[in-house]
């Protein structure tokens, strides 16, 4: 995102760790908490510059997808701007296209619904569907966890100047995550009636 | 920043301020002359113009005898455009008016017209701010310049500079903005600082509400998630008790601005009262001047009046469990806190316990954590305390919007502050001078239904199509403001872009226009409003009625069915006669509403049985 700095930012570098794709979101995470209490502005010793820097760091990696499109961009690959959907990913499509519509039809018709006697006659749809996004989610979860466990083959694979298969999975991880967040919104919207 | 010099904490509240400070080590809440620390956030304008303008508790007893001079609640209107209040505030229903001032934002018009003519909400809490920066010179007896002042998690970048400016029109440096429930969080977990602990911060207020889930450990303060409503709170409870009380008393649609204050005065102290009592008196002396009114208000009722406000604040609490993957397993979660006046509320305390799955923290004053908490910023700030440090996160996604009207996100909400992200423009077409591009917050896919902070100008310089580049950095500050930076790509050279309020100006003789215009006519067509709202009601409910009778079959017993049907006569003969009467039809809609009650539970049960499958 940050084209003005794109060519010096490195987040593992800010974070004090090795680039290394298969890093845990917990080393992540401590890394960022111990050099960030140093870094803050209101610490003795920080500074906003810095302490943005390893604020855009830490959410660069905490993310699988973030994490391996930045660690393709360190490597010099260029990754997947649109990833294709390949032939297994073409049948989940299709049902998260049919699961969120449903969803939206549900949302639609309660957020229409001002009277506690007409959202209770849509009770049994909205748990339907909240049930069905739910079930999706854990597959599409399910799913990105299969590649993230696959991360470690990759750095080997770097070290052997391999790219391929991070690629694919760069841009396969692109679109499970945005369905997880679509399912994730859905679902929270579906509780909040 | 120079340190050791002092620097205040102040709640700055919807209801009422406080103001504290560090000594030797611990935060203090500082008093007035009286011993009060708690100061009503009310300020009245007296007529003469020479007068001192009233803070605090001298104003708050002016509220129900002068409300068109007597501002109260005033945090609702800061850093808001008129055209987002809702119907409660913008009607203020209490004699002063609120209009929509240049660029749309929120003035305030007294009775009987101000000095310079109308107010900012700005002016007004630097009022309060005067009056507490007061309060904390003659107790320290030393003057001071500079304090942290806390806003609701939730407030915008337009809330958060009406804020900073507030302060600085009282004479202070804005150290710090500092988040309520994040303050409220350091004031419970100080003496803590050894222990690793997750902990939910649940903030119910006069006027606004914040959830904040933080994790605590070596000294660090780390907020993961925040969500909430800056337009909901104890406010709306006391306006809803204040409507039941005007339907059962049988009180005239118009009341005087200073009865509406009475009656809400009234709404507020029963609802008070019944924090601590099973049931409370309603008393209304010499109403219109001769008739007097007294009724009971049960525990039970208000309970029924005031769930569903509460019901608002439980949507947010699960947004945010379910979000960070807490909703099944409440022990993630080691504690939640109570803040917020608005927390003393029995049932208030009973749903979060619900919704949490475990007893609520109240083992602290709720009205006083988040100023002690804003002590401990400003302590931290000038080295009176060490060894903390607060992160905190930005509350609202920060985008741009992008061709087709989207919202494009640069800064994602629940990022941790200072943050900061690049984007990198192009022209269009070859020569083109400059683009405006709108800056948003917000959470909506359409870039319409976001909230705008304004425009920016990004210029070019001359070049072929595609050519000329500028690099944008957004960066979101300790304080959750927004700066804009444009690099000059050729010079490397950075320059802060102004951003631009989205209305055109409107001229001061125009806002006096207005205020004319503006209230005068909204009251005229209030019978046409009420039938149509009413009716719409009863549109829905009736075919709803009828499809729940016929799903709900022998789960409902004779006469409950009998209720249900003699009820929908009745509306649908309100909805009928003539002359319309929309007081009728609405008390027949509730009274139908009513009697439905059971048969909504029984089809809610029977879909959660089906959803799992017993």
């Amino acid at each position: 995102m940050d084209a003005t700095e794109n060519d010096v930012f490195d987040a593992f570098d800010a974070l004090g760790l090795d680039r290394r794709l298969a890093v845990t979101a917990d080393t992540v995470e401590n890394a960022w908490h111990a050099l960030s209490r140093e870094a803050h502005p209101d610490a003795e010793t920080g500074d906003a510059a810095t302490a943005a820097t390893l604020n855009r760091a830490k959410a660069t990696l905490a993310g699988a997808g973030s994490r391996l499109r930045h660690w393709l961009e360190l490597s010099g690959v260029e990754p997947p701007r649109h990833g294709a959907v390949d032939g297994d990913l073409m049948e989940l499509f299709a049902r998260v296209g049919g699961i969120l519509a449903e969803a939206d039809a549900v949302l639609k018709q309660r957020a229409e619904a001002t009277t506690a006697l007409s959202k209770a006659l849509l009770a049994e749809p909205a748990f339907a569907a909240q049930k069905a996004t739910q079930d999706l989610l854990g597959r599409l979860q399910r799913e990105r966890l299969a590649i993230e466990a696959r991360f470690s083959e990759f750095d080997a694979d770097a070290a052997a100047g391999t790219f391929e298969n991070a690629l694919a999975a760069a841009g396969r991880l692109g679109f499970l995550e945005k369905w997880e967040a679509q399912c994730r919104g859905r679902i929270v919207s579906l509780i909040s009636g | 920043m120079e340190k050791d010099e002092l620097i205040i904490g102040i709640d700055l509240g919807t209801t009422n301020s406080l103001v504290g400070v560090v000594d030797s080590g611990f935060p203090i809440l500082l008093a007035d002359a009286e011993g009060r620390r708690l100061v009503p956030s009310v300020a009245h304008y007296p007529r003469d113009p020479e007068a001192k303008v009233l803070t605090g508790e001298a104003a708050r007893r002016l509220q129900a005898i002068e409300p068109g001079r007597t501002i109260a609640s005033v945090k609702r209107l800061m850093g808001r455009r008129v055209d987002e209040l809702d119907e409660e505030t913008r009607a203020a229903g209490t004699g002063y008016r609120i209009l929509s001032g240049p660029g749309g934002w929120a003035r305030i018009a007294l009775e009987g017209g101000a000095e310079g003519g109308t107010l900012s909400p700005e002016a007004v809490s630097a009022e309060f701010l005067r009056h507490l920066k007061a309060v904390a010179e003659a107790a320290l007896e030393a003057p001071v310049n500079r304090a942290v002042i806390t806003v609701p998690a939730y407030f915008n970048d337009g809330q958060r500079n009406a804020t900073k400016r507030a302060g600085e029109l009282a004479g202070l440096t804005v150290e710090r903005i500092l988040n309520e429930p994040t303050a409220a969080a350091l004031a419970h977990g100080l003496d803590k600082l050894g222990e690793k602990a997750r902990v939910a911060v649940y903030d119910f207020g006069g006027g606004t509400f914040d959830l904040s889930i933080l994790e605590m450990r070596d000294g660090v303060f780390q907020v993961i998630a925040t969500d909430g409503d800056t337009r909901l709170g104890g406010d709306d409870i006391d306006a809803a008790v204040a409507a039941h009380l005007g339907e059962i008393l049988a009180l005239p649609d118009d009341l005087s601005p200073t009865q509406r204050a009475t009656l809400l005065a009234a709404a507020r102290e029963a609802k008070e009262a019944l924090s601590a009592a099973e049931r409370a008196t309603v008393r209304l002396p010499f109403f219109d001047g001769a008739t007097s009114h007294e009724c009971e208000l049960p525990r039970e009722v208000f309970d029924k009046i005031a769930r569903p406000i509460v019901e608002k604040t439980l949507v947010h609490c699960r947004r945010a469990l379910t979000e960070q993957g807490m909703v099944d397993d409440p022990t993630l979660l080691d504690r939640v806190v109570l803040v917020g006046g608005s927390t003393r509320i029995p049932l208030v305390r009973r749903l979060v316990a619900e919704v949490f799955g475990q007893e609520p923290d109240t083992s602290r004053n709720p009205d006083e954590a988040v100023a002690l908490g804003a002590a401990i910023q400003a302590g931290i700030l000038c080295g009176r305390v060490r060894h903390v440090v607060l992160l905190d996160v930005t509350p609202l996604s920060l985008g741009i919007e992008t061709f087709g009207g989207l919202m494009n996100i640069i800064i994602p909400r629940n990022t941790t502050i200072p943050a900061k992200a690049g984007e990198l423009f192009t022209n269009a077409v070859a020569n083109q001078r400059s683009i405006l591009v709108r800056v948003l917050q917000g959470e909506r896919e359409m870039a319409r239904d976001n909230w705008e902070l304004g425009r920016i100008a990004v210029d070019f310089a001359p070049g072929p199509k595609g050519g000329a580049r500028v690099g944008v950095q957004f960066s979101i500050d300790e304080n959750g403001i927004l700066t804009v930076l444009a690099r000059d790509t050729a010079t490397g050279s950075d320059r802060v872009l102004e951003i631009r309020d989205a209305a055109v100006d409107v001229d001061d003789a125009r806002v006096e226009a207005m205020i004319s215009e503006s209230v005068d006519h909204a009251f005229d067509d209030m019978h046409e409003r009420l039938w149509t709202e009413a009716r719409l009601k009863s549109e829905e409910l009736l075919p709803a009625v009828e499809r729940a009778l016929a799903a709900a079959g022998d789960a409902l017993d004779d006469s409950e069915r009998a209720a249900i049907v003699g009820a929908a006569e009745s509306v649908k003969t309100a909805l009928a006669a003539e002359p319309r009467d929309a007081r009728r039809l609405k008390s027949a809609n509730q009274a139908l509403d009513e009697a439905t009650e059971t048969l909504a539970a029984i089809l809610v049960e029977r879909a959660m049985e089906k959803a799992l499958g017993i």
